[in-house]
């Protein structure tokens, strides 16, 4: 194992961490929801590190993987804590959505440099629709799911 | 003892309050209005339209309407729990309809967050972002300080016509300004980890990924809008980190 790369995982997820339990207080998260909802946002970011640097896996893949075992999770929380899962979703996908790349895009229309915001800008567009389909496919299925058990237990 | 005419008044009102804050506390389109279909459902309504759009609200029962305009957009999740309490609670009829109205109105009047911690939770947001994009230790402290004050910045911008968007540009130009001087007073080292750390609490992209599900679920005029302001914030805060950088470069990187 590549001691560098496993470095450099445990600096980030110390900074998904960090960085996803100081935006729960801004998006003012009820409080029982706080640690849960970071753990799961380092877990995700985890998982995708991991996807994508030890398993060479490509990074839409490690995306929609990642956010598909964050939704999960967020869904069965939402359940066990009879909350609506997008409070959970909401700060647990922090770390994992492309906020830096639009900013990269948008600089890029300001200095005037095309190229990259054409690459810059479709890369953002990429990753925020492969979480978008990954989260609602979660909870779409977990949604059909529950409707399901609920109506033949009646 | 109310007429009918005002029992009906009130159920409208409670309805359209109740969507009305979840469209101004991040709540998606399809979730908005399942909620006033489940809380007229609750207090015992016939033939109700809920038309809801990031920036209005329309509410008809039975031939009576009621539309209201959505001034002010954040995300207050916490209040989007409660507030989905309060209409499943109305669902099985545990809270008649002067209850859920009381209810309703503390949550609106429920301030969150004192600043003092918003402050603290933006610093810690800040560093540990910086940390992610491989920030040095002085990196991190910077950013933490940027990020201190640029939340405590932030209650100025509260109430002025387009301040989310002055709040955003001032952030960028603050962070990218302050980060750059420091960088010359000492050398801390990573420069842009500590500049990208402190805006990223500004520009998480969840707006851009409700935008998508909205869009998903069907609700494609919301789905537009939300994307148009999550590309104007963003472009806010480009502008001001490119015109804080700028004013650094022009001043030599010092103080004048």
């Amino acid at each position: 194992m590549n001691t560098v790369i496993l470095h450099q995982i445990l600096l980030h997820s110390i900074g998904a961490f960090g960085g996803t339990l100081g935006y729960a207080f801004l998006l003012n998260a009820p409080m029982n929801t706080v640690l849960p909802a970071s753990l799961t946002g380092l877990l995700g970011y985890v998982l995708y590190e991991v996807m994508v640097n030890l398993l060479g896996q490509g990074m839409i893949f490690s995306y929609f993987a990642a956010t598909v075992v964050i939704a999960v999770i967020c869904e069965i929380a939402a359940r066990v804590m009879r909350m609506p899962s997008t409070i959970f979703l909401l700060t647990a996908l922090v770390p994992l959505v492309p906020g830096y790349t639009f900013y990269c895009a948008m600089l890029a229309i300001v200095e005037h440099n095309g190229q990259a915001f054409a690459s810059y800008g479709l890369e953002a567009v990429q990753i925020v629709a492969i979480i978008a389909v990954g989260a609602a496919v979660t909870s779409t299925l977990f949604r059909a799911l529950t409707v399901r058990r609920r109506t033949s237990a009646r | 003892m109310q007429t009918l005419d005002q029992k009906e008044k009130q159920n409208i009102r409670i309805i359209c309050l109740a969507a009305q804050m979840m469209l101004e506390n991040g709540g998606e389109t399809y979730r908005v209005e399942e909620t006033a279909m489940r809380m007229a459902g609750g207090l015992g309504l016939e033939d109700v339209n809920v038309v809801a759009f990031p920036t209005s609200i329309f509410v008809n029962v039975d031939g009576r309407s009621r539309i209201r305009r959505i001034t002010r957009r954040g995300t207050n999740t916490s209040r989007l729990a409660r507030i989905n309490d309060v209409s499943r609670r109305v669902e099985h009829g545990e809270l008649n309809a002067d209850e859920a109205e009381t209810a309703l109105n503390a949550i609106a009047n429920d301030p969150g967050w004192r600043l003092s911690t918003l402050i603290v939770a933006y610093g810690v947001s800040a560093a540990s972002f910086a940390l992610l994009f491989g920030g040095t230790p002085g990196s991190l402290l910077a950013a933490l300080a940027v990020g201190m004050l640029v939340q405590a910045v932030q209650p100025l911008f509260a109430h002025m016509a387009m301040g989310t968007l002055l709040f955003n540009f001032c952030g960028g130009f603050l962070t990218a300004l302050l980060c750059q001087i420091a960088s010359h007073v000492v050398s801390y080292g990573n420069v842009n980890a500590a500049i990208i750390g402190g805006i990223m609490p500004l520009l998480t992209g969840l707006l851009m990924t409700t935008a998508v599900r909205d869009t998903m679920y069907g609700d494609l005029i919301s789905g537009i809008a939300r994307a148009l302001e999550a590309l104007l914030l963003a472009a806010c805060v480009a502008l001001g980190v490119y015109v804080g950088l700028k004013t650094a470069i022009m001043t030599g990187g010092l103080p004048l």
